[in-house]
């Protein structure tokens, strides 16, 4: 069985704001698989390896999940809950995406034990500075780049 | 010798009755034949002269002092002697000599002396009993008129339970006269379950003598009439004994129907007024969710504005890159405008921690948030060093601040040196701050519509903003418990000044002043 411990983990219902990350990322070079899931369930179902994903021969250990707060169905917090309630996964970093800075929704997130939090739309610095925070951006396969990045 | 000895005896006996007579409390005075053959000492005081001058004068003479004088009073005597009259009973009011008046009760009648007529005035000072008379009938008047006049009816119930006077007011409340209303049996008067408990109230008070709480009594007026009366009984007492009670009945109906009125108007008022709330939250929650709800596609929108940017801008021509700059500032301006309408939503739904600290603590944070604004404006800010207590959510009165000190930033005038001034005044449990620039000013016209959303009275082209900044700082300002108003002239600068609770307020005193305000 393998182990995706490179893997970045984007739950984001919204396709549009799904590919400009895919995108910022790409654009600065950043090699790590993106997978992307577009509602909580299915990236419970993922991370959980259950549902669609059960017979998946892989398990799964992202280095990272990016988690929008806003999502139809199971909420973004809730999803966080789960991950956080669950042993295998607890420890892996969750970011929460959102759309204001509005402050109830960042501090619940908080205290539902989320790393960081990044406002959308995501710039680039941003991203890498979380990572920096989180120790975690020497994980990112960021190959040398030519030509400028996103500031 | 008997002869001596009876004429002895009558001089005894004519001394005695002498005497007597002087001590009758009634004066006495006897004339025959146009002669006096008699008076005693008491008619003399009676009437204020002396023996000497009564003698002198003669009666007749003496009653020239009456006022029905001395021919009145010869009639009568003729009268008298003439046999038509039997004796005659006359008050006389008297001016005695010495000033003092008295009413005298003269009776005068014939009676035989020694075969002969003679005339007898027996006077008797009434003058005490006539002034008590005159009283009792004086207050009597009075009772009566007050019974007749008042609007209420009174009527007297003695122990017998038996009503003995109504008084005539009672034709104007039920329409019966007070005699028609003792003919009617209770029970068709006033019908309705009241009548029992006011039976028993009445009966009380006949039984203690103890007054009872007023009661309430349904009646049917002539005409069918529906109302109500309020009845006050207070019984009275001769000796110990309970005699009766005095009853005052007022009609009642227009009153409750008032007041039956006004709770109707309350409940209409308070059904009304939750409603409003119900759709003020409404509103609110509505507000909140269609901009929140605005915000992902805006993200989408700055995204792909920016990368279609990044990617394209230089192949591009002058013109279209001009469209695209274009586009994303007013991606910009839809942002900022969602994001205040976001914050206005929040005010009321979102309770903020208040503390008491002082408001130059803000002051100065928010002067640094706009600092650059101030800058750019070339503004010169003066502020105190301490401007005083208050009881605010920090974040949100600095929020106040910032906008306040950063609209005289954009409003400032162009042709002087542009300047702020802040200072502080104690009003009360308030502290007002007070914004005073030397910028272009209101027009009074618009001091109300500045506070009202999406209004910029006189907006210059250049203007940038959302124009719900000053409906914000109102409605935080207000949430808390303050208010905020404006004087200005267009030219002359503006004073902004926010008044703020100094202590935690009742919410009472929060209320009164904002309504003294609203008028």
């Amino acid at each position: 069985m393998k182990t995706d411990n490179m893997v970045i983990v984007l739950i984001e219902d919204n396709p549009d704001h799904a590919e400009l990350i895919v995108e910022a990322l790409a654009e600065n070079h950043v090699k790590n698989e993106i997978v992307w899931l577009d509602s909580g369930e299915k990236g419970l179902d993922f991370l959980l390896n259950r549902g669609d994903y059960a017979t998946d021969n892989r398990t799964h250990r992202p280095m990272l999940v990016l988690l929008d707060i806003k999502l139809p169905g199971i909420d973004g917090i809730e999803v966080l809950k789960t991950i956080k309630e669950s042993p295998e996964i607890t420890d892996i970093p969750v970011v929460m995406l959102t759309t204001s800075r509005e402050e109830s929704e960042i501090l619940k997130s908080y205290a539902h034990h989320a790393s960081s939090y990044i406002v959308k739309p995501i710039k680039f610095c941003d991203f890498v500075e979380v990572m920096k925070n989180l120790n975690i951006y020497w994980t990112l396969a960021v190959l040398p780049h030519r030509g400028r990045t996103d500031e | 010798m008997p002869r001596n000895d009876e004429a002895g005896q009558s001089s005894r006996r004519s001394t005695l009755l002498g005497a007597i007579l002087n001590q009758l409390p009634v004066g006495v005075y006897v004339m025959m034949n146009g002669e006096q053959i008699f008076f005693n000492q008491t008619f003399c005081q009676l009437v204020g002269y002396t023996r000497k001058e009564i003698q002198e004068r003669g009666l007749l003479d003496l009653l020239k002092m009456t006022p029905h004088g001395e021919n009145f009073a010869r009639d009568i005597f003729n009268q008298i002697h003439a046999g038509k009259l039997n004796e005659f009973l006359w008050d006389n009011p008297l001016c005695r000599p010495d000033g003092s008046e008295v009413i005298l009760r003269c009776l005068i009648r014939m009676v035989d002396l020694e075969g002969q007529d003679a005339i007898m005035i027996i006077l008797r000072d009434i003058t005490k009993r006539r002034k008590a008379e005159n009283e009792a009938l004086i207050q009597s008047e009075r009772f009566t008129l007050i019974c007749e006049n008042s609007s209420d009816f009174i009527y007297v119930h003695d122990d017998q339970q038996k009503i003995s006077y109504i008084s005539p007011a009672i034709e104007k409340i039920t329409g019966y006269k007070p005699e028609e209303w003792q003919q009617q049996t209770s029970t068709a008067l006033c019908p309705g379950s009241r009548l029992e408990n006011a039976k028993k109230a009445t009966d009380l008070a006949l039984e203690t003598g103890e007054k009872q709480p007023p009661y309430l009594v349904d009646f049917i007026g002539r005409d069918g009439r529906y109302g109500v009366m309020e009845i006050n009984e207070t019984p009275y007492k001769r000796g110990d004994r309970v005699a009766g009670l005095m009853g005052v009945a007022r009609d009642i109906t227009d009153r409750l129907e008032a007041e039956e009125k006004l709770k109707r108007m309350y409940k209409e008022i308070e059904i009304h007024n939750s409603k409003l709330q119900r759709a003020n939250r409404e509103m609110e929650a509505f507000i909140y969710t269609v901009s929140h709800d605005l915000k992902a596609p805006i993200v989408t929108l700055q995204g792909m504005t920016e990368r279609l940017i990044r990617k394209v801008h230089d192949d591009l021509d002058e013109k279209s890159q001009h469209y695209l700059e274009r586009i994303k500032v007013n991606i910009e301006r839809l942002e900022e405008l969602v994001l205040d309408l976001l914050e206005l939503s929040r005010i009321g739904r979102i309770e903020d921690a208040k503390e008491k600290f002082d408001a130059v603590v803000v002051l100065k944070e928010a002067l640094e948030e706009s600092g650059e604004a101030t800058k750019s404006a070339e503004m010169k800010v003066v502020h105190p060093e301490c401007l005083g207590q208050v009881w605010f959510s920090p974040k949100r009165l600095r929020q106040v601040f910032t906008n306040l000190i950063t609209n005289a930033a954009k409003y400032c005038a162009t042709d002087r040196l542009a300047s702020l001034t802040i200072t502080s005044e104690r009003d009360d449990n308030f502290l007002n701050v007070s914004f005073t620039d030397n910028g272009r000013g209101i027009d009074p016209k618009f001091h109300k519509k500045i506070f009202e959303a999406f209004q910029r009275p006189g907006s210059r082209k250049d203007d940038e903003g959302s124009g719900i900044g000053l409906t914000i700082v109102k409605r935080i300002v207000e949430y808390n418990g303050g208010s905020i108003w404006v004087e200005s002239r267009e030219g002359e600068g503006s004073v902004f000044t926010v008044s703020l609770p100094m202590e935690k307020l009742h919410r009472k005193i929060v209320d009164e002043r904002q309504e003294k305000e609203s008028k």
